[in-house]
């Protein structure tokens, strides 16, 4: 029983001519480009997540405890979302988070870095208008804009 | 872990190269696909958003979302999953993870049987043969991983049986391994990967 | 690699099972032992995850429950 293959095994199955690439597993959707977004995962995205949550919950005018109220979320990871980078949110909060501020759970797992973006242009696009917004209290226009655009690329449904 | 001599085709030169088969997918592999096999990927994806990607068909790298790190990270310790990994001239150029207790043959003859299942199977983009791709630089890992994955069927008293579902564009790959191609289920990958199998008597003509 | 050799305790109707099961498989008595426990890892670590174990009915889609921690 040998794994070892010779020089002229390679030789006849090559000359069988196969043409295709190989490959088996789950087919990936088209993807979409540029090139860069496919770097996109976790932590990057993490930060926008985090913006998202704060400038929902601000525009709102509620407090972490009221969010955490409304949306039966524990304050503690509430806190962690919006301030530690490095926080891994729940699966369980996602969901919470999405049906109280009516987003597509689905887009806001890819962007707390829970799944691999299906469109990762959304995702990139979502990661510019998070990084427009700044952390003060009441929301600019400018972070109304920035927060428009951001709440719009979460709504749309996968396409 | 164990390496073993094979062969694979250098295709400028049209001649065998000596390689490795190791049994195992392991630190040096993940960081040759995170950093050599996803800056060449990023390349093609960059080269398809120049040129338009195609709205018909499936003109786009079919795996290029595979991530092999978290892929070994959810078989760590388990003794039903294994991987296999071809590596020449010290770069990983393909990879592959089976699944050895999980799956069932289903061609009528061996229903119900056990079969070393390919979970994923992927070689580096260079080696790509596709429109967007520049030509590949080796020929026949796919075919020594096959190898691997029937010839482990055996030693696991599985008689050579082999199963996976094909990415679209390795459809006629299998079929020329001696696969039998048992067609699409809409309960399985939404219905866009065939599944493939192949016999006790084909595996051993392949070998 | 080496191997370690187990006896094992088996009652008749357990060893009934055991050679049906290994003639419906074509698998020896050690590969079939070898196959359940890597199943039974392999369904642990799911669990464990957080994963549910489920039979689903073709026809119906019905999903049954059947492994918990």
């Amino acid at each position: 029983m040998t794994y070892s293959t010779t020089a002229d095994w390679a030789l006849a199955r090559a000359a069988l001519d196969e043409t295709s690439t190989p490959g088996a597993g789950p087919l990936s959707a088209r993807p979409h480009v540029p090139g860069e977004a496919f770097w996109l995962r976790g932590e990057e995205t993490r930060l926008a997540f985090a913006r998202f949550v704060n400038m929902a919950r601000r525009q709102r005018g509620w407090s972490i405890e009221k969010l955490a109220d409304d949306a039966h979320i524990e304050v503690g990871e509430l806190m962690s979302i919006e301030q530690d980078g490095g926080h891994e949110p729940e699966l369980r909060t996602i969901w919470r988070l999405s049906e109280i501020f009516d987003v597509s759970q689905a887009r806001l797992m890819e962007l707390a870095g829970l799944a691999s973006p299906k469109d990762t242009h959304a995702i990139e696009e979502a990661v510019r208008y998070a990084a427009r917004s700044t952390a003060i209290t009441a929301l600019t226009a400018e972070e109304q804009a920035a927060f428009d655009g951001l709440v719009s690329v979460l709504r749309d449904k996968a396409k | 872990m164990t390496s073993y001599p094979v062969f694979i085709i250098d295709v400028s030169s049209r001649q065998p190269v000596e390689a490795e088969l190791l049994d195992m997918i392991g630190e040096r592999q993940l960081l040759d696909w995170q950093f050599q096999w996803r800056r060449t990927l990023e390349g093609y994806l960059r080269r398809l958003a120049d040129n338009g990607v195609t709205r018909q068909g499936l003109d786009w790298p079919q795996s290029w979302h595979w991530d092999w790190r978290a892929k070994i990270d959810e078989v760590r310790g388990l003794l039903g999953h294994t991987g296999y990994s071809v590596v020449c001239r010290d770069v990983t150029q393909g990879m592959m993870r089976l699944d050895l207790a999980s799956r069932m043959a289903r061609i009528d003859d061996q229903m119900g049987k056990p079969l070393v299942y390919v979970d994923y199977l992927e070689i580096a983009p260079w080696n790509w043969n596709e429109p967007y791709a520049d030509p590949p630089l080796y020929r026949g890992i796919g075919q020594v991983l096959i190898r691997t994955a029937i010839q482990r069927s055996f030693d696991e008293g599985f008689h050579g049986r082999v199963g996976l579902h094909s990415l679209p564009q390795a459809v006629t790959f299998y079929e020329r391994c001696g696969f039998i191609n048992l067609g699409t289920n809409p309960n399985e990958y939404r219905g866009l990967l065939p599944y493939f199998e192949i016999t006790t008597d084909r595996a051993k003509t392949f070998l | 690699m080496s191997k370690k050799t187990m006896t094992l305790n088996l009652t008749e109707a357990e060893m009934s099972a055991l050679e049906a099961l290994c003639a419906k498989k074509d698998l020896s008595k050690t590969g079939l032992m070898r196959q359940a426990l890597r199943l039974y890892q392999m369904i642990d670590t799911r669990v464990e995850r957080g994963g549910k174990l489920y039979f689903e009915d073709d026809q119906t889609r019905e999903k049954s429950e059947i492994m918990m921690l």
